[in-house]
């Protein structure tokens, strides 16, 4: 396991976490906006074809507005005075000419106006750049039609400038009736740069609006949006395109699609739209690839905040388990530092109690285990105290002396026993049968030693006899009853002890007809139960009983009780309950 | 009546003769007889007839003579002419005649000469007309200046006579002056200005030629006056007068009808049919609530 798991785990999980929804809404975004593209384009195209319409029609308007000039006298008169002689017709020129300025002067297209020529079925003309011109052309038949008195018609023409290069110019042309008689006069021929057009569209804009086209009634292309050469836009195109008049579609010009919408506004031309596929499609790209950015951004963004957060979280656990690193390999001084959420802080405290409270056992438990030394220590101490050897020694001298070999050898033999007992082969834990051998090797000893005044009975119930009990239990208290009960008391006395197993209890008790404790002992004894002091300052008086009690609180803690009834010259005895343990079940 | 007449002439096209040609001759070459050129071309063209429309640019009895003689030299099929002054004109019509031309007047007619036809309004329900129109006006007291026009112009003289009889057992109605323009706008606004205040306490003005109109608009709006206006014809200038509520009405003639009916009948004359010496069309009146109905196209 690496130790950036958990990281990496959370990383992971917050940039699936935020990403998701952004892919989500994207490809929902994307499909939404490529399913109806072409829809939105054609309605785009739609819209500025309406904008472009409005503009023409305008400029149409305009045009129309301007034609009036065609029923002024002066242009009624000119086209009717038949006469050859300029002198004839000089004046009805100038009129011709002062009229033409103040038409221009009046109207919004008059910079895009290049000339304006009257053509008069009188064999004579007038261009406002030239002047005064003769033809002998019959332009018009007899067949005039009335109904076309209104009908504008625009055409595209190239013309030679005077530097002889050619130049394509829209024409709008009107013919020209007498504004009483309607007899067909002559045409007026309006020479207009395309400049007009711009003009009048000023900002018909349209992102992907790759120009548009005009046409006339006979496919003739009237109009190119941005002056590029479109010879991809061919007679076959155009008829398709009047054909699907009012559809739209898509067509391929220049390799690249091309949406195209038609409309026909007024005046029956048709304006043609085109918009590159591509092009429109570019903004889509455009889209995508501020989507991706900001994808990858927060991308960026999530890690370095994952980062941060995952840090901030794994830190204070790292730490934790640096900790529990050291505390594996035995260090129990260590403490980890509380940093971080509440969890992990929370964790850390546990963690430093679980180890204050380990080191605390750890110390409670080493203090045990040396007072058990020490209290069996000072036990064994006891056991030999030169007093009790040297008594004893005495005692088989004198009976050594008195010949009596058979007392000899019995308590050598005893005494012998005592010590090997005392050992007990290093166990603390012994069977009751040992304890009890123990206890009667030292009474044996005891009753030559007090032959006069001391008399015993042992009554232990067999069962108990494979039983197991911490050593050393009963001795010192049979010692204790000897040495300040009976043995104080003039005439001697009895000691007895009993043993019995009572439910789960091993119950002794030690009794004697000695002096009993006096009341006051008494409570200093049971005092001395409750201090906690050390053996070492324990007295030398009522050793035994204090070391007992201890012992037994230390082996067997609470579960086992040590009661003391006593009654002043009378006697004592002593209760002490032991709970019934296998030796697997003593802690040593 | 005169959808009547419509009626009764046949539909069938001729066959097509050729080099027939007739001339329209006007009094002055006035915008009040554009729908006259527009009916009659539109008919000449179906039914195959050439047609040549003249007239003197200013109202000129001399000019429109010259012209007549012109196209009797010419030697055209047929022609109609609304006749400026029939004394001065009449021998020349009766000329025609002899030339073996199909003479008919129209608008205004030469009686007493040899013309085939009159076509046009008839007169005396015109007059008739104007001066029901001027009592739903002003009602049956009032005073009233008249521009008569050309006092020669026979039309214009039928017209006033209708008027004035159908008047006559209106005798609070008070005509206060009545004068001539002679058909010229600028005499005519002289003339009226003058009327005005010699008599300003007038109640209406009626107009009995087509400068009448044009001319009171004029003078109207110059002098912002808020009184009545009933005049005839409807040149641009009346409609926007009717329109903007300077004019009351106008009685309107059917010019456009009598350019159809010109050629029409001048054909079936020159195929030998025989026509009736009268062809009578309406009139109407155009007020501020029908303008739009009569005259779609002007707004």
């Amino acid at each position: 396991m690496n130790r950036y798991s958990l990281k990496k785990r959370i990383l992971r999980l917050n940039i699936a976490l935020s990403i998701l929804p952004l892919l989500i809404i994207g490809s929902i975004v994307y499909v939404l906006f490529t399913s109806n593209i072409r829809e939105r384009m054609y309605e785009l195209l739609q819209g500025a074809s309406n904008q472009i319409d409005l503009s023409l029609n305008i400029l149409l308007n305009d045009i129309d507005r301007f034609c009036e000039i065609r029923n002024q006298p002066e242009v009624i008169r000119f086209l009717k005075n038949s006469e050859i002689e300029t002198e004839l017709f000089v004046a009805d020129a100038k009129d011709l000419l002062e009229l033409i300025e103040v038409y221009k002067d009046n109207t919004r297209f008059s910079q895009g106006i290049k000339d304006i020529v009257f053509w008069g079925n009188n064999s004579k003309g007038y261009s406002a750049k030239t002047g005064v011109f003769f033809h002998d052309e019959e332009i018009f038949g007899k067949n005039y039609s009335i109904e076309s008195y209104n009908d504008i018609q625009i055409f595209r023409t190239e013309e030679t400038d005077h530097s002889g290069s050619s130049i394509e110019r829209l024409v709008v042309q009107k013919e020209i009736y007498h504004p009483v008689t309607l007899e067909q006069l002559g045409q007026v021929r309006i020479y207009l740069d395309e400049v007009v057009i711009e003009q009048y569209l000023g900002s018909v804009f349209l992102e992907g609006l790759r120009f548009f086209i005009l046409i006339d009634r006979a496919l003739n292309v009237l109009y190119v949006s941005d002056y590029r050469e479109h010879p991809e836009i061919n007679a076959v195109l155009l008829s398709r395109i009047i054909q699907e008049k009012d559809e739209q579609f898509v067509t391929v010009i220049d390799n690249e699609a091309h949406f195209v919408v038609t409309n026909t506004p007024a005046f029956e031309y048709t304006t043609v739209m085109f918009a590159n596929q591509k092009e429109v499609m570019e903004d889509l790209r455009r889209v995508l690839k501020i989507f991706i950015s900001v994808l990858i951004l927060e991308i960026y963004l999530i890690i370095f905040l994952s980062r941060l957060l995952t840090e901030n979280l794994t830190n204070p656990i790292i730490e934790l388990r640096k900790a529990m690193r050291k505390v594996e390999s035995g260090d129990l001084s260590i403490q980890a530092t509380t940093e971080g959420g509440e969890e992990i802080t929370g964790l850390t405290n546990s963690f430093n109690t679980m180890i204050n409270r380990m080191n605390h056992l750890i110390k409670k438990n080493e203090e045990e285990h040396e007072l058990r030394l020490r209290s069996e220590f000072n036990l064994l101490q006891e056991q030999i105290n030169p007093h009790f050897l040297y008594n004893t020694l005495d005692t088989i001298m004198w009976k050594a002396e008195g010949g009596d070999t058979e007392d000899v050898k019995a308590v050598v033999e005893s005494l012998s026993a005592f010590f090997r007992g005392s050992l007990s082969g290093g166990n603390e834990i012994i069977q009751v049968r040992e304890e009890i051998n123990h206890v009667q090797n030292y009474l044996i000893i005891m009753s030559y030693r007090y032959e006069d005044i001391l008399t015993f009975s042992l009554n232990v119930d067999e069962k108990l006899l494979d039983r197991y009990l911490l050593k050393l239990i009963l001795q010192p208290l049979v010692e204790n009853a000897i040495y300040h009960g009976i043995k104080q008391k003039r005439g001697g006395g009895r000691l007895s002890l009993k043993g019995e197993l009572i439910g789960n209890l091993i119950c002794f008790s030690v009794s004697d007809t000695g002096v009993g404790i006096p009341k006051e002992k008494l409570m200093k004894i049971l005092e001395s139960f409750k201090k906690k002091e050390s053996f070492s300052l324990e007295q030398k008086k009522g050793f035994g009983l204090l070391n007992v009690y201890r012992r037994l609180k230390l082996y067997y803690g609470d579960e086992a009780g040590l009661t003391i009834e006593s009654r002043d010259g009378i006697g004592t005895t002593i209760n002490v309950n032991l709970p019934l343990r296998e030796i697997s079940e003593f802690h040593v | 009546m005169a959808l009547f007449i419509f009626l009764l002439i046949p539909l069938i096209s001729l066959t097509a003769k050729d080099n027939k040609s007739i001339a329209i001759l006007y009094p002055v070459l006035h915008p009040f007889f554009r729908e006259t050129s527009a009916g009659a071309r539109i008919e000449a063209r179906n039914l195959g007839i050439e047609v040549i429309i003249d007239g003197p640019e200013n109202s000129n009895v001399e000019d429109q003579l010259m012209i007549l003689e012109k196209y009797i030299s010419e030697g055209v099929d047929g022609i109609a002419i609304s006749v400026s002054d029939p004394e001065i004109l009449i021998p020349t019509i009766n000329k025609a005649v002899q030339h073996d031309i199909k003479v008919l007047c129209f608008d205004s007619d030469a009686p007493g000469s040899q013309r085939l036809s009159y076509i046009g309004t008839q007169n005396t329900n015109a007059g008739v007309h104007i001066a029901q129109a001027v009592l739903t006006q002003i009602g049956e007291r009032g005073s009233v200046l008249i521009n008569l026009g050309s006092s020669n112009q026979a039309n214009l003289q039928e017209r006033y006579h209708a008027f004035t009889s159908y008047l006559e057992v209106y005798p609070e109605i008070q005509i206060k002056s009545v004068f001539g323009g002679h058909g010229d706008y600028e005499d005519t606004v002289l003339q009226l200005e003058k009327a005005i205040e010699e008599s300003p306490e007038f109640d209406i003005f009626v107009g009995f030629d087509a400068a009448s109109g044009p001319a009171a608009v004029s003078v109207w709006r110059t002098r912002g006056l808020k009184k009545d206006i009933i005049v005839f014809d409807d040149q641009k200038e009346v409609l926007e007068g009717i329109r903007d509520g300077i004019i009351s009405s106008a009685i309107v003639q059917e010019q456009k009808l009598w350019g159809e009916l010109i050629v029409r009948t001048l054909s079936k004359a020159l195929d030998g049919e025989s026509i009736p010496e009268f062809i009578y069309t309406d009139t109407n009146q155009i007020t501020l609530k029908n303008y739009s109905y009569y005259y779609p196209e002007f707004r």
